[in-house]
């Protein structure tokens, strides 16, 4: 099967699916090559709720940057003593880091797109293409409706950078029914989301947003709305007209 | 390597100033001898007097991977004033994977023998590969820090190390040293004026809040 054909026979099969069936489904249909990658938001929190509620064969996988939170290193720890769960941490290689902070600081992803392009190459993508090798599919907590690049997202995308096929549960949630199930369940969530941080990065890449601002305003706040995505998702090419403008990996 | 005897050294540098003990430092092992800065108060003096007085000694940190957001910033604004770069050193990605992935990411809570461990492979490893080629390396040890009550001499011989270690502001006391900051502008970490006295990995310093909330604050 093609990618495409792959995609569309999941977008058939789980039309009109839960979350929990989307995950049911995919922990069978690529067992033993599927991943889940949270980054401990609320989305992902219900996630990691969902696959240890059920039991599920999905081995969950972070991606510690170094660069995180206090309250994010807490979550991780809570997380995985709540749930009893092994959430595999990758951190990025130290010769990496090394050389782009010899070369351009420690803070460089405030001087220029490119800088902070690198950044997230540096401590996110490249650690989690080690932490995708021999997947089939990677799972994640994509919404539609976060933001300016998240408009429209499906169950199942393509995701042609990591090569393999995307799963978002929770494509058509919004963002009470996340919180309703927060709740509802008890899952541990960043204390951050209470003072006004729906998304949460990297620490210096990441504050707090308004009342009715987007969703990923608080994201690379000094950078244009379309270009707040650290490359792990490619979705800024998918913005009508911003394509142009989008660097190669965005 | 070094052939002179440490209390050769410590009876040479008797009676100098910080300043001079940097300088004779410089000038004895050139490109062999650098600080080793956390960024604490003591160190960003000594940072402060390395660049004005244009010693060339290299300025060395540890980014651990878990420090406050504020040594981070603190990192780029020193670097910035003095217009050089200090060199950062980071923890092996395949010791810190196998650590979390064994006791988990707060594992250092747990005892001191995993904490131990924490502070090994986030702090000490990448410390010996920046000592590497090293004769000498410098630290801003005082002798108000020592609780253990042993005496710091502006010369020491780190033996785990294998390496001459100066602390030149080893007489130094606290009010002297807030007072060398505040005259020279040097730039300093926001945490100290939080109650901060020490500022180490962010889970294992005590700041103010903690010290409201936790329990049992000892570091």
């Amino acid at each position: 099967m093609t990618p495409t054909e792959d995609v569309n026979a999941i977008l058939a099969e789980l039309d009109g699916a839960t979350p929990e069936q989307v995950l049911a489904d995919v922990a069978t249909r690529y067992a033993g090559r599927v991943a889940f990658a949270s980054s401990l938001g609320a989305e992902d929190q219900v996630l990691t709720h969902m696959i240890a509620d059920a039991g599920l064969d999905i081995p969950i996988f972070t991606l510690d940057t170094g660069r995180l939170y206090p309250e994010a290193y807490d979550l991780l720890d809570r997380t995985a003593k709540h749930y009893d769960l092994c959430i595999k941490t990758y951190f990025p290689a130290a010769a990496e880091v090394e050389k782009m902070v010899d070369k351009d600081g420690v803070n460089l992803f405030r001087d220029s797109i490119e800088a902070r392009h690198r950044c997230c190459e540096v401590r996110k993508i490249l650690p989690l293409r080690r932490a995708q090798l021999e997947l089939g599919a990677w799972i994640c907590g994509l919404r539609s409706g976060q933001g300016a690049t998240r408009q429209q997202v499906e169950i199942a995308e393509w995701d042609q950078l990591a090569d393999m096929v995307k799963i978002n549960p929770l494509a058509s949630w919004d963002e009470a029914r996340v919180w309703d199930f927060i709740r509802a369940n008890d899952v541990p969530y960043n204390p951050l989301h209470d003072k006004g941080f729906p998304s949460i990065g990297c620490a210096p890449c990441t504050r707090a947003v308004a009342e009715g601002e987007d969703w990923r305003a608080g994201r690379w706040w000094w950078e244009l709305p379309e270009h707040r995505e650290c490359g792990l998702h490619d979705r800024a090419a998918r913005i009508p007209g911003s394509a142009a403008d989008a660097p190669a990996g965005a | 390597m070094i052939d002179e005897p440490v209390a050769d050294v410590l009876a040479r540098l008797q009676g100098l100033s910080a300043e001079d003990i940097l300088a004779d430092a410089a000038t004895r092992y050139p490109g062999r001898v650098a600080l080793v800065s956390s960024l604490g108060a003591e160190d960003q003096v000594l940072t402060h007097m390395i660049a004005v007085g244009g010693l060339g000694i290299s300025v060395f940190t540890l980014d651990t991977g878990r420090l406050h957001p504020e040594t981070y910033e603190l990192i780029d604004r020193t670097n910035k004033l003095y217009g050089f770069r200090m060199r950062v050193f980071c923890p092996d990605c395949a010791e810190v994977e196998k650590m979390v992935a064994d006791s988990g990411i707060n594992q250092f809570r747990d005892s001191e023998f995993l904490r131990l461990q924490c502070c090994e492979t986030r702090k000490t490893r990448p410390l010996r590969r920046a000592q590497a080629g090293l004769d000498a390396w410098i630290c801003g040890l005082r002798g108000e820090h020592a609780a253990t009550g042993a005496k710091v001499e502006p010369a020491e011989w780190d033996s785990s190390a294998g390496l001459l270690v100066l602390n030149p502001l080893a007489d130094w006391d606290d009010a002297r040293l807030w007072e060398y900051i505040h005259a020279h502008d040097v730039p300093y970490n926001p945490l100290h004026d939080q109650g901060c006295e020490r500022v180490d990995c962010a889970p294992c310093t005590v700041t103010e809040t903690t010290q409201a909330t936790d329990p049992d604050p000892t570091r």
